[in-house]
């Protein structure tokens, strides 16, 4: 091969702008150059990094029954680590005197872990704090705003309090959702009990519970075992497409514009967290509406034709 | 003898921190010797429970390599072998394209056709050298590191593996 030695060094980044001139001119730099870009252009897997430690965490758990490691490290140092996922994830941990904040900003997702180990996923704009002083692990309590799905370690009562209700469990899995007049439970395992002004329900897996500007639902026999939103997915089940409109606005950070819209239209079905324009066509073209994008504004009109 | 704790591998933070850093060439790594996704990602979870494993033996400099070298050592025991295809990026959006002359597309098409057969060719060693540098874009000193070899070692992998690229695509 000719020009090797100017091959190797245009390869590794290493040519002054004069030496490149020179060999952008040679026969060689056509032939190889094309090889060289094109194979940038190959595109291995991209991983989720927080969701693939997870599952390396499953298989550390599950080779290493034996006495080694893990157990002695994972105290106080598993508290850090999940500190450093939440810095990580651009959330801030406020340590004021006593109290444990936690808050998203749009398109965000956090996970954060609690005194008692059990792990939270906040949604995008959202936030959770607990009072460290008054913490007890006899009478757990949590104040969310917004979206979160907790997986709750077994032990005694675990409250959730939000302005729209409040959720209480022992060891289980669930995802809550407030947004202004939207109130959301959902259960996945265990039991959750669900109290909203008078009402008092018990959830079981697979049950939902949905209260819209005050009328309540309830749902059975969901088989999903976590909120799609882990998966960077915004899911609806049957729900009025302004409160879609809301999510999107929160996962994107946009305005959207649909005031002619009829704000009686229940939606069903998703949206991608992480691209706009595809989120725009999975909620507009099922539902014969036209959306502009400018900037940050998005105007969402019925289709003419 | 007692390390810093961001220097220690049994600390779960600092593993955290490491696993988060490399998680994504290593893969790659793995990746460009089996050719499959599936498999890449399972061999390199392997080789990290491998490292939390050992984690009080590895010093903590060593601890990249040890990762490659592990990688290495578990496909090996792989008896599965694929020939390694990758795939490009997919052009989901179809319009940009459009105004293109279908020659001109016809060509490259044939041409990102007849890169990938050849990539497939190549030796793993030309071939993980060759990707390392195109795909993760490291410079041959990171990539000597990764696998333990010398400089000199990962420039003539570099450039056989060129030379058997241009040998095989045809009309370049």
């Amino acid at each position: 091969m000719k020009n090797e030695k100017l091959i190797l060094k245009w390869l590794n980044g290493d040519m002054s702008p004069e030496e490149l001139d020179t060999f952008k001119k040679t026969e060689d730099y056509k032939s190889y150059s094309k090889i060289a870009s094109y194979a940038q252009d190959l595109q291995p897997e991209q991983l989720n990094t927080v969701q693939t430690y997870q599952e390396l965490q499953q298989r550390l758990d599950a080779t290493s029954k034996t006495p080694k490691v893990i157990k002695p490290n994972f105290g106080w140092v598993r508290y850090a680590a999940a500190a450093v996922v939440a810095v990580l994830l651009s959330t801030y941990f406020l340590f004021n005197s006593d109290e444990i904040q936690t808050q998203t900003k749009f398109g965000e997702i956090a996970q954060t872990q609690l005194p008692d180990e059990s792990e939270v996923f906040l949604n995008a704009k959202s936030s959770i704090s607990v009072n460290k002083k008054s913490w007890d692990n006899s009478n757990r309590m949590v104040n969310l705003n917004g979206e979160a799905f907790f997986k709750v370690t077994k032990g005694q009562k675990f409250t959730v309090e939000t302005p729209a209700g409040s959720v209480q469990v022992l060891g289980t899995q669930f995802n809550v959702k407030e947004r202004d007049s939207y109130f959301e439970v959902q259960c996945y395992e265990g039991r959750v009990q669900v109290i909203k002004d008078t009402d008092t329900l018990i959830l079981t897996p697979g049950m939902r519970y949905r209260n819209i500007d005050g009328i309540a639902k309830q749902t059975t026999s969901l088989t999903s075992t976590e909120p799609s939103w882990l998966d960077k997915e915004s899911e609806f089940d049957a729900v009025p497409i302004g409160l879609v409109f809301d999510e999107m606005q929160r996962q994107f950070n946009i305005k959207i514009e649909a005031a002619q819209v009829d704000q009686k239209i229940v939606f069903k079905g998703g949206f991608n967290n992480t691209d706009l324009e595809l989120a725009l066509k999975s909620v507009c073209n099922p539902l014969n509406l036209d959306y502009k994008i400018d900037g940050n504004a998005v105007k969402i009109v019925p289709n003419a034709s | 003898m007692k390390s810093k704790d961001s220097e220690n591998l049994c600390k779960e933070q600092t593993y955290k921190n490491f696993y988060t850093s490399y998680v994504q060439g290593a893969k790659n790594f793995a990746l460009y010797k089996c050719g499959d996704e599936a498999q890449a990602l399972d061999l390199t979870q392997e080789a990290f429970v491998k490292i939390w494993q050992n984690c009080a033996d590895i010093d903590f400099a060593k601890a990249k390599t040890y990762l490659f070298t592990t990688i290495n050592n578990l496909f090996l025991n792989v008896i599965k072998h694929h020939k390694v295809v990758l795939n490009y990026e997919k052009n989901s959006v179809q319009e940009d394209r459009s105004y293109q002359d279908p020659e001109y597309l016809l060509e490259e098409q044939e041409f990102k056709t007849n890169l990938n057969q050849a990539i497939a060719n190549l030796t793993e060693a030309q071939r993980e050298v060759f990707l390392m540098n195109r795909i993760d874009g490291k410079k041959y000193r990171e990539i000597a590191e990764d696998l333990n070899l010398s400089i000199k070692a990962v420039e003539k992998r570099m450039s056989t593996a060129l030379a058997s690229l241009r040998e095989q695509i045809p009309n370049i």
